[in-house]
């Protein structure tokens, strides 16, 4: 995709983003108590309003951009793998702190390790995924629960059961 | 997967096994207790609860583990051991405050009197009331005739909307019908540069923060606002004694578990606080912060929440602040 | 001993992101309560001076800052590892912390007095100034487009907002939920930002027919003595900002660390250099947030002002030990803060001994091949997050936090903006609005103080000249 043809969509995008912004903040915060202070809206209404200057900003820009200077910057292009990687990662990000809460650090750490290795990094051999799961949540462990002494979340079965 | 599955299945039996057995009161505690304190390390809050913590442990024969989530002003730390398991492995620790939240608030996740069941208070100390130097009152008659000749160009300071200060500083405003404009500030670190820059003028803080600068002259002690004098600054007066009437405020701390906690496992920790709150090297660490250790029932407790509350809606009320 | 022991605590949670060292020092604070009075306060300084030396290792290492103060670094200390200059990024980074660390020390000791007083006299509108400068540097790390930069900073601001509003007591934009009204944490934002897109490029490169580049050469190779005598000057302006950012309470590393990063770009000669491994860009701010250290303890021991978390929880750990700071301590105990002294200076020469040491491991890390690195930094991000304020909620946060920057990263806005307006945001805001109440609504307070009105023109001058140099580029371009 070429850069200002990203900035076309970025542009309004921006806009839209600062105008929800905006409503979300006049809806749900209260203005200021008195006339002599500043209150708590004026402060994201301020943000809102210079957001929505500067999606104005790159949409005009966009489109009186130079023609010449259109072709030099281009994107590299999205590919279907990285849609998919992007939204592996961010999906077992997720699902670990989900599981963080319920089954506990020591068993969804390896769980974790091995999920990423075989799905998100196809091809690992079995061996290096095993040590590696093994090992990482070892020394977290040994770095978090031994030597800290931070809680490391058990996790709790009770939803299992309630 | 399939062997997923069965660790998973495995893993979840020996857990049922272990919750069962805590079920039993006879042997409590059966693995490290939960202290959970609802502010980020480094407050008093927070120190009082290290204190009980590894003195505690010491009387329970289990591990006391400080485990602090802050935020909110005490409600996310609350509603983590609302929904805890009542088996008296986790607890909290409150400050006054904890009676301020259901007037600051019109949605608490939690009822502030039936989801908990005290344990005990375990310390309290008085607020102090500080002016900056410049300001021409020694004494809280001066304080309020200087006011009065004044009205609404005095400000004074507190760590927030709805926090102890803000509502010791309030009440005063409605004892002696003043007209003062509240500066919040966030925690009392904020405060200081401003009160010794002399760009706020009053403000009620905790003796801890507020003895050094008073003994070296930075700041003017007026009066603490308890019943009786602090025996960490026996020099100041009470408002009472000062004849402002009725005026009392007192910062507390104390131990709350779930509300179904067991009534054997209540009394078991009541009893080991109070072991706790008479231990010498205990009550010397808390006079260092300017509080004293508060032994009582948990009825006692129980009691001073329940005054509280309605004291606060009602200085909240005068104050003009809504709850969200 | 205590010293030894509680700087190396220090290192390694500072190096770790997600354990910051306000969590360290109330974790060491119990242990304190058995000690003397000097090992213990000893000990705490130990950690908070490693920690702020110690988050310079991730942000070189694996582009993730350690502590929030080390943000900065990440920006040259990063593309450094990437090059294979790692061991030179590193050695310079803990020599510049120790520089600033004792160069602090120097001035709190000499000018303590007068430091403190013209620190205090920065009320709510000086540092409202201040800070708004240093948001201005906002036009130096936006690197392609100021328009983009800006709106970076204005959605760094943004997030700040979210969460309980501390001066009013009033939540906003929380939707109702308990786990929002928190706000967003700075620590878990920038985890989120700067992991979790370098996890995923690994991800995809890895798939790649290319071998995923490796850095060729990763000896330990420190910084020549020549490297540091030419940033002398700059270092000790640094250290400079960092004292002087440090005394005045209500700012702190983070702040300091980019104002610092800022200055030795604008006055290096080689300005586009800056971002792509520049040593002076590790330099600067690692100097500055180590000065940081020195410069806090002023209002400290002065005034008994803790001026940040880390030395609210010291600040506790004196009062624990009878020793009440303010004007009385240096005439009750001046013994005891001579020993104090002397317990930094030896922290810092632990910190010297072990990370000098260290490096040559450390550089290790950079063998490893990126995707398997990048499975282990997401189980330990995922932990960072997780015990800053032990809340699954700040997980889901750092992975959507992670998501944007990725995002962001695609469509060229840059990162570091972002985590200028985290950093600076919530000081902005509330020491702006704090001045309005003070003033009764009147703005005539920020033009009534010489301070404010000298940090207001250097905004100015800073912005001006920026939009300056851009348009003409842009006319060169053209031409």
């Amino acid at each position: 995709m070429q850069f200002d043809r990203l900035d076309r969509w970025l542009g309004p995008c921006l806009m839209l983003l600062a105008v929800t912004w905006l409503w979300l903040a006049y809806t749900y915060i209260p203005g200021a108590r008195s006339e002599t202070e500043a209150g708590p809206r004026a402060f994201p209404v301020l943000l809102g309003f210079v957001l929505l200057g500067l999606g104005a900003i790159v949409t005009v820009s966009a489109f009186l951009a130079p023609r010449e200077a259109r072709a030099e910057k281009k994107l590299p292009a999205v590919m279907r793998r990285e849609v998919f990687i992007v939204a592996g990662t961010f999906g077992l990000l997720m699902l670990y702190g989900f599981l963080l809460e319920r089954a506990g650090f020591v068993i969804s750490t390896p769980l974790m390790i091995v999920l990423t290795m075989r799905v998100l990094l196809r091809g690992m051999s079995w061996i290096l995924t095993a040590a590696l799961a093994a090992g990482t949540t070892l020394c977290c462990w040994l770095l978090f629960a031994v030597l800290l002494e931070a809680p490391l979340p058990r996790g709790s079965w009770r939803w299992l059961f309630f | 997967m399939n062997f997923l599955v069965r660790i998973a299945v495995v893993a979840a039996a020996l857990l049922a096994a272990g919750t069962s057995v805590a079920q039993s009161t006879a042997s409590y505690p059966t693995r490290p207790v939960r202290l959970v304190v609802p502010f980020a390390p480094g407050g008093t809050n927070d120190a009082i609860a290290r204190i009980i913590a590894e003195k505690l442990a010491l009387r329970l024969g289990q591990p006391v583990v400080v485990d602090n989530r802050g935020g909110a002003n005490m409600v996310v730390g609350s509603e983590i051991v609302v929904r805890a398991n009542p088996d008296g492995h986790t607890i909290l620790i409150v400050g006054a405050g904890y009676a301020v939240n259901p007037s600051l608030r019109r949605k608490l996740p939690y009822d502030s009197l039936r989801d908990f069941a005290p344990i005990g208070l375990v310390a309290s100390g008085p607020y102090v009331m500080v002016v900056h130097p410049s300001v021409p009152a020694k004494t809280v008659g001066e304080f309020i005739a200087w006011v009065r000749s004044r009205p609404g160009q005095v400000n004074y300071a507190s760590t927030g909307t709805g926090s102890p200060p803000h509502l010791a500083a309030e009440l005063f405003k409605v004892a002696a019908a003043l007209d003062m404009q509240h500066i919040p500030y966030k925690g009392g670190g904020a405060v200081l540069p401003d009160l010794l820059g002399g760009r706020v003028s009053l403000f009620f803080g905790s003796v801890s923060t507020l003895k050094p600068q008073v003994q070296a002259g930075k700041l003017r002690g007026i009066a603490v606002t308890t019943k009786k004098r602090s025996p960490a600054m026996p020099e100041l007066p009470t408002f009472i004694e000062s004849g402002v009437k009725g005026y009392e405020v007192t910062g507390w701390y104390g131990l709350l578990a779930p509300g179904k906690t067991p009534p054997a496992i209540l009394d078991r920790l009541n009893r080991e606080l109070q072991q706790v709150l008479n231990d010498a090297d205990a009550r010397k660490r808390l006079a260092r912060r300017g509080l004293e250790a508060a032994p009582g029932t948990a009825a006692d407790f129980s009691a001073l929440i329940r005054s509280e509350i309605p004291k606060w809606a009602k200085v909240m009320q005068a104050a003009g602040v809504k709850p969200e | 001993m205590a010293t030894t022991l509680g700087t190396v605590v220090g290192l390694v949670i500072g190096s770790i992101p997600g354990l910051t060292f306000s969590m360290a020092l109330a974790l060491m604070l119990p242990f304190t309560f058995g000690m003397q009075p000097v090992p213990a306060i000893a000990m705490l300084l130990g950690v908070f001076v490693g920690g702020m030396t110690g988050g310079s290792v991730s942000a070189i290492l694996l582009g993730i800052p350690g502590t929030p103060s080390a943000a900065a670094t990440v920006f040259d200390g990063y593309p450094m590892a990437l090059q294979g200059k790692a061991g030179q990024a590193l050695g310079a980074a803990v020599m510049a912390s120790a520089f600033g660390g004792l160069f602090s020390l120097l001035v709190m000791i000499l000018l303590l007095e007068h430091v403190a007083a013209v620190a205090i006299k920065f009320g709510p509108a000086e540092i409202f100034a201040l800070v708004l400068f240093g948001l201005s540097t906002i036009c130096g790390l936006a690197q392609e487009s100021m328009v983009r930069g800006l709106v970076a900073g204005v959605i760094g601001l943004m997030l700040m907002i979210v969460g309980l509003d501390e001066l009013d007591g009033v939540a906003r934009l929380t939707f109702g939920t308990v786990q929002l009204q928190q706000g967003v944490n700075l620590l878990v934002a920038m985890i989120g930002l700067f992991a979790v897109p370098q996890v995923i490029s690994a991800f995809i490169d890895h798939g790649r027919a290319a071998p995923a580049k490796m850095p060729e050469n990763v000896r330990a190779q420190f910084p020549s003595m020549k490297d540091l005598r030419d940033r002398l000057w700059l270092m000790v302006r640094c250290a400079g900002i960092g004292t002087g950012i440090g005394a005045i309470p209500g700012t702190g590393g983070p702040i300091a660390a980019f104002l610092a990063y800022d200055h030795a770009r604008r006055f290096s000669g080689s300005p586009q250099n800056f971002g792509k491994g520049e040593l002076s860009g590790v330099v600067a701010p690692e100097t500055a947030n180590n000065a940081v250290t020195g410069g806090t303890m002023i209002p400290l021991l002065s005034l008994g002002i803790p001026g940040d978390p880390a030395t609210a929880v010291i600040l506790g750990g004196l009062l624990i030990h009878g020793l009440h700071p303010g004007p009385m301590l240096f005439r009750t105990h001046l013994g005891t803060i001579y020993a104090l002294y002397i317990a930094i200076v030896l922290a810092y020469v632990v910190i010297l001994i072990v990370q000098l040491w260290g490096i040559r491991l450390f550089v290790r890390v950079l063998q490893v091949p990126p995707h398997l690195l990048a499975v282990c930094i997401i189980v330990l991000c995922v932990l960072g997050s997780y015990a800053i304020r032990n809340s699954v909620f700040d997980v889901y946060l750092m992975g959507i936090m992670g998501l944007i920057g990725y995002l962001f990263q695609r469509i060229r806005i840059p990162i570091a903006p972002v985590v200028l307006g985290l950093v600076l945001g919530e000081t902005l805001e509330q020491q702006y609005r704090t001045a309005l109440i003070l003033s009764e609504g009147s703005h005539s307070i920020f033009f009534e103080s010489g301070v404010a009105l000298v940090f207001f023109a250097l905004t100015a001058l800073t912005v001006g000249l920026q939009v300056w140099s851009a348009s003409r580029r842009r006319a060169a371009v053209q031409a």
